[in-house]
């Protein structure tokens, strides 16, 4: 089957999906973003690129963890699935092979 | 958290109302979060536009949810966008798997479409003539029936200049009358500056010309184009041959009549191409010196009448006759009104314009227009079907999943309609491109621009569509009805359910194509009769030279061209045989009984160079000087109307007015006209006064040289007057040249529906052996010989050719014997003309369907038993 393909956007959107854990739902997923990555990603984007990664069966999702703050609406709780985890370890994979093709006296003289 | 920090109440109001269905909560709830956030980070003011924004690119219909939260397995409604495109996916494969099929359908169809439109646009053409005019409906010529003491009628365009005035001044229920003196023939010289031409389509018309007509002006106005004596008015393209980019308008220019000097006062359009009559020059009938309004006896003008809104056209034509009568009580001739559009398709008098078109034609090529669209939409229908049997297995499935009988109804329709829809818009390119070509061989500048364009496309789609709606009601009808049990299980295999209703339709096609080749076989036969027959004289390499009336060195120019070593002899008449002649009331001396006889006067020559054969008496001679005063020669025809027993020394008065003649020759009957007509009574008498065309009979050698050399003869005696000749072999063509015409678009409309017809044959015979692959190869394999295989599959087909051809010839004959009325010399119309179209129609269906049954008959079964 044909592997499928991760967008650089949907690969950050996943990865903080997998580091916020039990707690990723939109609105801290962007804000993470925002936050960690100096990067500001809107709204609706993130939430459009979750169901897009949704739709690709990477995340699942269930509803629950209703606060004040959001005045007692529910959140969509997103996780990582099997085909997920598959994908982004996959994608570190390509890019540590990647690294490692450059000579170490040549990251060297980056400052690395 | 504050809790007073509220993002914009509109933009929460519209997300409560529109956020996308599934995710109401957590949207929401996650936007409240995000504004604090923003809030904290970023600022009041940066934080209310973003939480507007976000807002505005989450609710519907901006955003979708991109996955169907619902288990919702009910049935769509069958007119659902993915029920849609589920439909065209599935009509696209099918066209594109039986690509042959497909092409065959749409590009037949388109094909017909074409010329059915092409042919559509023709007989429009020829109906519309005159319409342009406004309130053309209450315009009429008056014309009449030129009659003898005798009885004997020949209806007349003509009709003499006190006519107008008198119609105008006696009856009330006319509202314009206008007179109009065309060219006769004349030659005039139009000058200016050292422009100079001869210009031949000069009328002379009363002032009050387009009070009737209405011409559209480009320059200049209805009300003031006429009124002065010098005034002119020119057609656009006539004013930029005298006066380039110039305006024309109160410019000079000369022409050869008097007073010379015309000022121009107004540019026409060009004359539309269905109008009965064009010209490029008008003049006031004013020019001519005659005594205009009072005479009654000499017929060279045309009149034209504009009847009152609400009058009565019938009361009309009675009071015309009854004012002629009080006017000339002891004229015999009968006036009558034609209705202006009408002129051109049912006129067909003595003197007209311009030739008449041929209301028979309109008819024939209506039918066959029509007859080319059946043919295709059998064609489609028949395709459809046959291809519709093979997808009762998607019906099956297609039920099995839920689908109601209407929503498969439906999908078949449009899936006809559609593909009928691109043969459409095929044919209108099609259209549009090739307009130029048909211009051109049917000699007519017909135009697709602007609203008849749009007519015209627009009744193609509608064509097509109600082809596309016949071809899919029965599919549609049929296999929805099948059971989903039977067809998924192989036992209903349909197929036979249209067999009979495609032999039927076979059937007619054949009989259309049948038909038309009856139809063809005798048009082509009654040309080959007419280009063949002999019109009883020496019609090939007869020169005609015009423009010699009154010349004063008539005789050096005869023994000047006499002396070319490239002329046989030469001779000069007042006209031409084969151009429309004079007609004289002649009666037999000691009794009133007037015949209506042709004439022309020629000189001693005259005769000799038309090869006119003398059936009893003489020639006129040298040797008799009183010939020119005393004699007359007639034909056969003129002989028996005249009662001439001894016509030898019978004495007529040739004018009914006292010009008494003596027989001295009687002439073969011969063609004067074309064989349209049947010849009629024809004399020739002998003068020098009215000779106004040369006839020079040339030696086949060179005729080109000869010509050339005429030419500076001509040009060296006769300086001032222009040089030009025809033949009287060309004249005779041209007098056929409708009927010519008729063969072409006849025999390429025939070929059209003959090439639709084969291709569906085709198409037909490739699917119906393709189902019988596994019988053929079964009834290899049990020993059956190839021969005997064609024969079974081409039996079927044949069968049904006959009977098509038994079924058309009644029709056929019945049409072409019409057309043949049309001609007073014709062929007749002979059994083996429908054997031989019986037979071709045969073997046309048999070479057709040969190909694919040798095919399935050469097979190796092996191929076709092999897999199951």
């Amino acid at each position: 089957m044909k592997r499928a393909f991760l967008g650089e956007l949907e690969e950050v959107v996943l990865l903080t999906v997998a580091a916020l854990q039990e707690q990723a739902y939109c609105a801290l997923i962007t804000q993470t973003i925002d936050q960690q990555m100096a990067r500001s990603i809107s709204f609706p984007t993130v939430h459009t690129t979750l169901q897009r990664l949704a739709e690709k069966g990477f995340v699942s999702s269930q509803m629950g963890g209703a606060t004040a703050e959001r005045g007692g609406r529910q959140k969509r709780l997103f996780t990582v699935t099997a085909a997920g985890q598959r994908a982004l370890l996959e994608c570190r994979q390509v890019r540590s092979q990647l690294w490692d093709q450059i000579p170490t006296s040549v990251v060297q003289l980056w400052g690395a | 958290m504050n809790i007073n920090i509220r993002p914009p109440g509109w933009a929460e109001w519209l997300m409560s109302r529109f956020s996308p269905t599934g995710f109401e909560d957590e949207l929401q709830g996650d936007l409240q979060e995000m504004y604090v956030y923003w809030v904290k980070t970023i600022g009041l003011p940066r934080a209310r536009w973003r939480y507007v924004l976000a807002v505005l690119q989450l609710i519907r219909p901006f955003s979708w949810p991109r996955t169907s939260q619902s288990n919702d397995y009910s049935q769509p409604f069958f007119l659902h966008p993915d029920m849609l495109r589920n439909y065209f996916t599935v009509a696209w494969r099918n066209l594109w798997r039986h690509k042959l099929y497909s092409l065959i359908n749409i590009g037949g169809l388109a094909l017909s479409l074409t010329s059915t439109a092409f042919i559509g646009l023709w007989v429009y053409d020829e109906r519309s003539y005159d319409s342009f005019h406004d309130d053309a409906d209450r315009i009429y010529r008056v014309a009449k029936d030129f009659v003898t003491r005798g009885g004997m009628r020949t209806p007349d365009a003509t009709t003499p200049a006190a006519l107008a005035p008198a119609l105008q001044a006696e009856l009330p229920e006319i509202q314009a009358v206008t007179r109009l003196y065309p060219n006769w023939g004349q030659k005039y010289l139009v000058k200016r500056g050292d422009q100079r031409f001869y210009e031949e389509r000069v009328y002379r018309v009363d002032a009050n010309f387009f009070s009737i007509f209405s011409f559209p002006f480009v320059a200049g106005n209805a009300q003031t184009a006429l009124t002065t004596p010098t005034s002119i008015v020119l057609t656009e393209s006539a004013a930029r041959k005298y006066f380039g980019d110039e305006n024309p308008i109160g410019k000079r220019l000369d022409l050869d009549v008097k007073p010379g000097d015309f000022v121009v006062t107004g540019v026409l359009a060009d004359i539309p191409s269905n109008a009965h009559f064009r010209f490029d020059f008008l003049i006031p009938l004013r020019t001519l010196d005659a005594t205009l309004n009072s005479n009654w006896k000499t017929y060279v003008f045309y009149t034209y009448v504009k009847l009152k809104p609400n009058a009565n056209a019938e009361r009309f034509a009675a009071n015309l006759q009854s004012l002629f009568k009080r006017h000339q009580p002891d004229d015999l001739n009968q006036f009558y009104s034609q209705p202006l559009t009408q002129i051109h398709l049912t006129s067909k008098l003595k003197w007209e314009l311009a030739p008449n078109g041929e209301q028979s034609y309109v008819r024939i090529l209506s039918f066959v227009a029509l007859f080319v669209l059946i043919v295709a939409a059998i064609n489609y229908i028949n395709l459809a079907t046959a291809r519709a049997a093979r997808r009762a297995r998607e019906v099956g499935v297609r039920k099995v999943a839920g689908a109601h009988r209407q929503s498969l109804i439906g999908q078949f329709l449009g899936e006809g309609i559609l593909s009928a829809l691109m043969a459409g818009l095929v044919a209108i390119g099609l259209l549009f491109l090739l307009l130029p070509v048909f211009n051109q061989f049917v000699e007519k500048q017909l135009s697709l621009s602007n609203q008849q364009g749009w007519m015209v496309s627009l009744l193609v789609i509608l064509l097509a569509s109600g082809t596309g709606l016949l071809a899919g009601i029965y599919p549609a009808l049929v296999l929805s009805s099948y059971e989903p049990v039977h067809v998924l299980k192989g036992q209903h295999l349909p197929g036979s359910a249209f067999s009979r209703l495609r032999q039927g339709l076979v059937t007619g096609q054949f009989a259309v194509s049948a038909g038309l080749i009856i139809g063809t076989i005798i048009v082509t036969q009654q040309l080959h009769f007419l280009r063949t027959s002999s019109l009883g004289f020496d019609k090939d390499q007869v020169m005609v030279l015009p423009n010699i009336d009154g010349l004063t060195n008539l005789d050096v120019l005869q023994q000047e061209l006499a002396a070319l070593p490239g002329v046989a002899k030469i001779g000069a008449a007042s006209d031409a045989i084969g151009y429309t002649n004079s007609t004289m009331g002649m009666a037999l001396k000691g009794t009133d009984k007037g015949v209506a006889v042709n004439y022309i006067t020629v000189d001693n020559q005259g005769l000799a160079v038309l090869g006119i054969q003398l059936r009893q008496g003489r020639l006129f001679s040298t040797q008799f000087p009183s010939d020119s005063s005393t004699s007359l020669l007639v034909n056969e025809t003129a002989a028996k109307q005249l009662e001439l027993n001894h016509p030898l020394g019978s004495i007529l008065n040739t004018n009914l007015q006292g010009d008494y003649r003596t027989v001295v020759g009687v002439v073969k009957d011969f063609h004067y006209s074309s064989l349209h007509q049947t010849i009629q009574p024809f004399a020739f008498m002998l003068g020098r006064q009215n000779l106004s065309n040369l006839l020079v009979k040339l030696r086949s050698s060179d005729v080109e040289a000869t010509i050339e050399a005429i030419q500076h003869k001509w040009e060296a005696l006769v300086p001032d007057r222009p040089f030009s000749y025809s033949f009287i072999d060309e004249r005779f063509a041209a007098l056929h040249h409708a009927d010519t015409l008729f063969e072409h678009i006849f025999t390429g409309i025939t070929l059209i529906a003959l090439l639709i017809a084969c291709l569906g044959l085709f198409a037909l015979a490739t699917f119906m052996t393709e189902r019988r692959t596994k019988e053929i190869g079964v009834r290899k394999v049990l020993g059956a010989s190839a021969l005997s295989i064609v024969a079974l599959l081409a039996r079927d087909f044949l069968q049904l050719v006959l009977l098509a051809t038994l079924l058309a010839s009644p029709g056929a004959y019945y049409f072409m014997r019409g057309w043949l009325e049309g001609f007073a010399y014709k062929i007749t119309i002979e059994w083996w003309v429908f054997a031989l179209a019986g037979l071709l129609a045969v073997v046309i269906a048999l070479l057709t369907v040969s190909y694919q049954s040798l095919k399935a008959a050469l097979m190796n079964p092996v191929k076709s038993l092999r897999s199951e």
